[in-house]
């Protein structure tokens, strides 16, 4: 399948337009899928007193829209499963909960779950461990739900807790849990300077989507062409490995919000004529 | 024309995030700042991580951290539309009355906090929504808030901010236009110097505009960013003449807010109450 047809958008830099906005976008862009943010104003529990998933499933598929993975908010949106703060934590996991029982509305058997984050002054592993506990719990009911859980690396500016491939694998073998996948965000990779092959060599084929994002040093998310990634060796990196799973271009960088499809239209434009060179 | 005295300036705690709030308070005291702009978000407190029960005692122990350290608070600036689902001006009914309901339960906490102002956001409509409904909304909110805030006696300051962040109020002319709008002593302007050098602005243009300003933003960037006071290109020292052209005597707050900063924020601020104590404009 060609690359245009595997890539996926994210909702969340459309978080300042109407959903069908966004659905309308995608199709005009040329994409087949989205990855579904669970962002405000789109899909969470503050939107409605019972939020109509169905409904929402059926707007995506009316749009000719499949969806590649399920990605809750949990950066800008206040939930942490590593915090050590007990209400917020039961609180962070019950709605991660409530995202996996509804991801099989959308016909996908995927959800990105973030290790959250633990304040700077706190014991690192009293924080990973709390993770680790909301990590398993979450797994259990994915399986109950048919939903595979992906573990997903983030910056320090996000989380201190799985910064590196090393801290990331340590999570990982922790939780320890059959049902335990990961997805891969590019932006972490180049601040740590590590790369896609590293990963692939140390998780193989339990690695199930690829976040694709432009960074530099002071800042991530970027369109593809703005920082300083080498999309060029990522895209060899997939298909030395023979990657065949999803690949979404997480352009979310926070001032994108009012130019959503423009800066989209370009990212696509850019890692096409990348993959040309491939 | 009234020197800007050190003693005006306070810190916002949003670059402490990934920090406990006793650290942050720890940090801000020994700075050697008397105020904090206190962030309300997810850690330190906000309506998402604390139990509606539990709600009255969390505000009474941030207030006697604050008193055992000798700070103030200057404004209570809870997390609202930039990153939290809370919109007042939000065409889903739902979602407005929820918000309506979460900040008036921050202006309550405003007057245990002993603050001198809240920080109200205005909301914003989608980009492909009616933008004159949405500010008739924001309008309306904004009336609501500042009625409840008069009712217990809590003064309101408001800013532009980015585009991105809200289409109803992105420069002078459009916070005008709200603060006018709902015309109430309750609730007068901040500037935000950053905002306002993203939109080729200046303090003297504010200052132009409004009758009365009581609260500012100080920040460098490039011209975005939040940054350091020395780090970015910003005319600060402008910026702090036209306020004493004005006789300013409010609060200031150093809104660092950059996450090149969040790994150490306390350094941060040491760094920029340096700034301070070297500027000869500020006494």
């Amino acid at each position: 399948m060609s690359l245009q047809y595997r890539i996926s958008i994210n909702n969340f830099t459309y978080r300042r337009y109407s959903f069908e906005y966004f659905l309308q976008s995608a199709k005009r862009l040329g994409i087949g899928k989205i990855e579904l943010s669970g962002c405000h104003p789109h899909f969470t529990q503050y939107e409605a007193e019972c939020f109509d998933t169905a409904a929402l499933a059926s707007r995506i598929e009316a749009a000719g829209l499949t969806v590649s993975v399920v990605d809750p908010e949990q950066n800008f949106l206040p939930i942490n499963i590593a915090s050590s703060q007990e209400y917020l934590w039961e609180q962070s996991v019950e709605t991660l909960e409530w995202y996996v029982r509804n991801t099989p509305a959308f016909g996908c058997d995927k959800i990105i779950i973030y290790p959250g984050k633990g304040a700077m002054d706190q014991a690192f592993d009293e924080a990973r461990d709390n993770a680790v506990c909301a990590l398993k719990r979450l797994c259990r009911v994915a399986a109950e739900c048919g939903v595979k859980v992906l573990l997903q690396n983030v910056s320090a500016c996000i989380s201190n807790l799985t910064t590196t491939l090393e801290d990331f694998s340590t999570m990982y073998d922790m939780v320890d849990d059959e049902n335990l996948y990961v997805s891969i965000n590019t932006c972490p990779l180049l601040a740590a300077g590590e790369t896609l092959a590293q990963y692939f060599n140390a998780f193989g084929s339990r690695i199930l989507n690829i976040q694709l994002a432009d960074s530099c040093e002071d800042d991530e998310q970027m369109g593809i062409g703005e920082g300083d990634q080498d999309f060029k060796q990522h895209l060899l990196d997939l298909r030395n490995h023979g990657y065949t799973g999803d690949i979404a271009l997480e352009i979310t960088e926070e001032e994108y919000a009012d130019d959503a499809e423009n800066y989209y239209r370009d990212s696509i434009d850019a890692i096409l004529s990348i993959a040309k060179e491939v | 024309m009234r020197q800007i005295t050190f003693d005006q300036f306070g810190v916002m705690s949003v670059g402490y995030q990934q920090y406990s709030l006793e650290y942050c308070f720890d940090s801000i005291a020994n700075s050697g700042l008397k105020y904090v702009d206190f962030w309300g978000g997810a850690g330190h407190y906000c309506a998402f991580d604390t139990p509606i029960g539990k709600r009255q005692k969390r505000v009474q122990d941030i207030r006697k951290m604050l008193d055992d350290r000798n700070l103030k608070m200057s404004v209570f600036t809870a997390e609202q539309l930039c990153l939290y689902p809370i919109n007042v001006a939000s065409s889903n009914p739902y979602v407005r009355k929820n918000s309506l309901d979460i900040v008036k339960s921050y202006i309550e906490d405003t007057k245990e906090f002993g603050a001198k102002y809240y920080f109200a956001q205005m909301g914003y409509s989608l980009f492909d929504e009616d933008e004159e409904a949405g500010f008739k909304r924001a309008v309306e909110a904004l009336q609501e808030m500042t009625e409840y805030a008069e009712s217990i006696g809590v003064k309101m300051v408001m800013e532009q901010l980015q585009r991105y962040e809200s289409n109803l109020c992105y420069d002078r002319a459009t916070l005008k236009a709200l603060i006018d709008a709902v015309n109430s002593p309750y609730l007068t302007a901040c500037v935000d110097c950053v905002a306002a050098a993203a939109g080729g602005e200046t303090v003297e243009d504010y200052y132009n505009a409004f009758d009365e300003i009581n609260h500012v933003h100080l920040a460098d960037g490039f011209p975005t960013g939040h940054l350091v006071p020395g780090d970015g290109t910003n005319p600060l020292n402008s910026y702090i003449e036209s306020l004493q052209n004005h006789d300013f005597s409010g609060s200031i707050t150093l809104e660092i807010n950059n996450q090149i900063y969040f790994d150490d924020p306390d350094k941060a601020t040491k760094r920029a109450v340096e700034w301070l104590r070297k500027n000869p404009l500020i006494g």
